[in-house]
Parts: structure tokens; C-alpha cells; sequence
């Protein structure tokens, strides 16, 4: 036996990284073992590519992470599933059926916003995970949580919220009393939700997965995808509806045209006798018809918010079909005539 | 209960050993009574995901100088474990008799 064989460093050093440390005093003392035997029976060269080849070998999610430690909390993964699908559908509530409102849009522009910063996040997250993961002794371990950053990470939440809310005020200062009290509702929930998160932390001992830093990866991700891959084809969809919502003011129009020789200068003049009320697009992030006599025709139109970065398209219906927008990158025909539609920053 | 080939191998190690199972132990165990060799990670593996299945139990052994100080973790049958393993035998038997005479007599 060769008493002064030692394992090679590189291979130990390896060992203790990829090892979760739950495991790595078992592991390391069978490897040593191991070796051990392999130098009494084999040349010691051997007996050391045996031991890095062992060492490799235990690169297996199970070593490295212990994922069956952790007991699954149903609760946890229903609420981050709840909170993606939130995400989603603040991004898609200015496309649906419903009255125009500015909350609405702004709402659904945060939401997406985080598609966008909140990709930063996710390197912190999967560094956060990474972390989570490895803790020794996860089960029942009371956590000193000022030191872990617990708190720090939930009274942050406080100033991004206010942050939120100030951004949300400024950019839609016209919201109505209805809008500012479900803001304020909606504002306080969340002041409440960080509240009894930090004293439950506070009293609490961390006895399975801590989901958080998935929050970190996933929303960011389900924004980026929603505003990425659905948003358009929604918005297609609305678009459409607000079209086909307008047809009744067209054929006002045009009767009109055929009664008086000339289009009218407002579409109030049409109440009445040609239309009982002027209709509206009927879509949540669109706002009222817009119409503007050009001469001896005229130009309806609309405009529907888009994407978070303020693009917004303005969809346009001329006779001719074709319409000079100032500053607009893109121009796309619709499927109806007449119809087109221009993305403006 | 789902247990793998390699799985129900290492149970029966583990009920082998009788309270004595770790890690290389069972290793060496495996490759006398089967031949078959088995990767460290790939026995730790099983064993973890056996015992979060509730099949064996572990506990820290003793310290020894050629593990470098470090103390073995002994693996030791559960009565679910036992029950697993009885469910299998019996598979098994019932298999081996399904099979038609003609067809073993080589």
C-alpha cells in the first residue's frame, strides 16, 4: 500500500463545488475510500483518473442541487402561477370588450414594462436560485433574514411601488374618480401584502422552497413573451372591432354626403337624423372616434396603445385609403377598405 | 410504487447489508453478487431519491482514517421499503410462472 498517495487537489476542489454541501461529507469519504482501495490494488495514476472520472460522474441535478429536499408547497406555486397570469391579463385588458379607460392602458403598460427591465433581473434571479438551492440544512433552519436580505428585499418593494404609482399618476393624469379609487385600492392591498410578509418573515422559519427569485425569472420572462408573441395578434383583434364598430358612422356619412353634397364638419351634426349617438369603439384602450373633414372628404380614425415603449397605432380610415401621419415608423393595411393603420412613437 | 431496475437493485443491497449499506459498500456489494459496476453518483442518486420516496432511512456511522475523516451515512431498509420489495418479487414470480414450459426447456 502506498501510504502517500494523495487524491489529486483539482479533483477534491471539484468535489466540494459541484457537491451540495448536505451530501459532501457521505460523498467525499466513499471517494477517498474509494481511492484508497483503487491505490492498494492499482497503479496510483490509475487510481487517481478512476477518482476524477467519479468526480465528473456526480455532476447529476440531484447531488448538485438536493432537489428531494425540498417538501412542495402547492400554495407557493399556485400564487407565483396566479401572479404570471395576472401579468398576462393586465397586458391584455386594453384589448378586451369594455368602456375606455386610461387605468386600463397604464396598467397594461407596466405590465409589459416588465418584459423588457425586468429581463436585468434575471441573472439576479438565477444567481439567487442557484444559491437557494445549494443552502445546507435548509429544512427548519431559522434564517438570521436581516443578514440574508430578506427584509432589505421586501421594504425595497415599498419605494418601487411608489415609483409604480408616481410613474402611473404622471402618465395618465385625465383618470377619472372611479380610476383613482381603484388605483388607491389596489395601491393599498399591496402596502398591506409587503406588510404581513415582513412580520410573517419576522416570526417565521423557512421550512421549504423559497420561490422568490423564481418571481425574478419568470415574470420578467411571461412579459416578455406576452408583449413579444401576443400582444400584436390581441391587438389585431380589437383593432377589427373598433373597424367593424365604425361601419355605422361611415354609412352616416355617406347619407350624408348624398342628402347635403358635402361631408359634415363634426360628427354631432349626424345625431339625430342619422345616427341616434355617436358609437363608441367599444374597446377598452380606445378611445373615441376622431373624425376631421379634409376638404371634400374626410378622415375617421382611432387610436389604440400598443406596447409599453408609448407606441401607439393610430388606425385610419380615408376613402382613398392612404393618409399623411407625421412621425410614424411603420404603416400596415388592414383587412377592411379604406382602413390602415401607422405606429408612432 | 414505480421502482427503476437499478433501483429495486440497490433496495435489495441496501436489505442485503442489513443496517451495514453506504455508499461504496453497496458499490462493492453490487459488483460481487451481479457483476455489474455502478458510479458513485449513480448509487447516491438512488439512494436520495429512495429515501425521499420513503424506502430506506439513513444515519451518520463512524469516522475513518482512509475516508479521510469522514463519517459513512448507513442506509437501512424501511417496512415500505420491504413492501416495495415484496410487491416486485411477487410481480415477478407470477411473470416467471406465466411463461410456458416448452419455452425454458432449452
Amino acid at each position: 500500500m502506498k501510504q502517500n498517495e494523495q487524491p489529486p487537489k483539482w479533483a477534491i476542489k471539484m468535489l466540494r463545488f459541484i457537491c451540495h454541501p448536505d451530501f459532501l461529507e457521505e460523498i467525499e469519504g466513499d471517494l477517498l475510500e474509494k481511492f484508497e482501495s483503487d491505490c492498494r490494488d492499482e497503479n496510483p495514476s490509475v487510481a487517481k483518473r478512476k477518482l476524477g472520472k467519479e468526480v465528473f460522474q456526480l455532476i447529476r441535478l440531484n447531488i448538485v442541487f438536493n432537489v428531494g429536499a425540498y417538501t412542495p408547497d402547492i400554495k407557493k406555486w399556485v400564487l407565483l402561477l396566479a401572479i404570471a397570469l395576472l401579468f398576462i391579463a393586465i397586458s391584455f385588458i386594453p384589448f378586451l370588450s369594455g368602456h375606455y379607460s386610461k387605468l386600463a392602458i397604464g396598467a397594461s403598460a407596466l405590465a409589459q414594462m416588465a418584459g423588457f427591465f425586468g429581463l436585468a433581473l434575471i441573472p439576479v434571479g438565477l444567481v439567487w436560485l442557484i444559491i437557494e438551492l445549494r443552502k445546507s440544512n435548509y429544512r427548519n433552519l431559522k434564517i438570521n433574514r436581516w443578514q440574508n436580505g430578506y427584509y432589505l428585499s421586501l421594504l425595497a418593494g415599498i419605494p418601487v411601488l411608489c415609483f409604480l404609482s408616481l410613474l402611473l399618476i404622471l402618465a395618465f393624469p385625465e383618470m377619472n374618480g372611479i380610476e383613482w379609487s381603484i388605483a388607491c385600492v389596489v395601491f393599498a392591498a399591496m402596502i398591506v401584502f409587503l406588510s404581513i410578509r415582513i412580520y410573517r418573515l419576522k416570526n417565521g422559519v423557512l421550512n421549504n422552497f423559497n420561490t422568490a427569485p423564481l418571481y425574478l425569472i419568470l415574470i420578467p420572462l411571461v412579459a416578455f413573451c406576452t408583449k413579444n408573441f401576443l400582444i400584436e395578434k390581441v391587438a389585431d383583434t380589437s383593432r377589427s372591432k373598433a373597424i367593424v364598430q365604425s361601419g355605422q358612422i361611415i354609412r352616416a356619412l355617406d347619407k350624408y354626403y348624398l342628402e347635403n353634397g358635402a361631408y359634415p364638419g363634426s360628427l354631432d351634426v349626424l345625431k339625430g337624423k342619422y345616427l341616434l349617438a355617436v358609437p363608441c369603439p367599444g374597446i377598452i384602450g380606445i378611445g373615441p372616434y376622431e373624425y376631421e373633414k379634409t376638404g371634400e372628404t374626410y378622415r375617421l380614425s382611432f387610436v389604440q396603445w400598443l406596447h409599453w415603449g408609448a407606441t401607439k397605432e393610430i388606425v385610419i380610415y380615408t376613402q382613398s385609403g392612404h393618409s399623411f401621419i407625421k412621425g410614424h415608423f411603420a404603416s400596415f393595411d388592414t383587412h377592411y377598405p379604406g382602413w390602415r393603420y401607422y405606429w408612432n412613437d | 410504487m414505480n421502482l427503476g431496475e437499478f433501483e429495486e437493485l440497490v433496495l435489495l443491497i441496501v436489505a442485503i447489508m442489513n443496517g451495514k449499506a453506504y455508499g461504496i459498500g453497496i458499490i462493492d456489494e453490487l459488483e460481487k453478487r451481479t457483476g455489474r459496476s455502478a458510479a458513485i453518483g449513480a448509487v447516491q442518486t438512488v439512494l436520495k431519491r429512495m429515501e425521499g420516496k420513503g424506502l430506506v432511512v439513513s444515519e451518520f456511522g463512524e469516522a475513518t482514517s482512509e475516508r479521510g475523516g469522514k463519517r459513512k451515512r448507513h442506509y437501512t431498509i424501511t417496512a415500505e421499503g420491504k413492501q416495495v420489495l415484496a410487491q416486485k418479487r411477487e410481480q415477478r414470480i407470477t411473470l416467471w410462472r406465466a411463461i410456458p414450459k416448452m419455452i425454458l426447456d432449452v
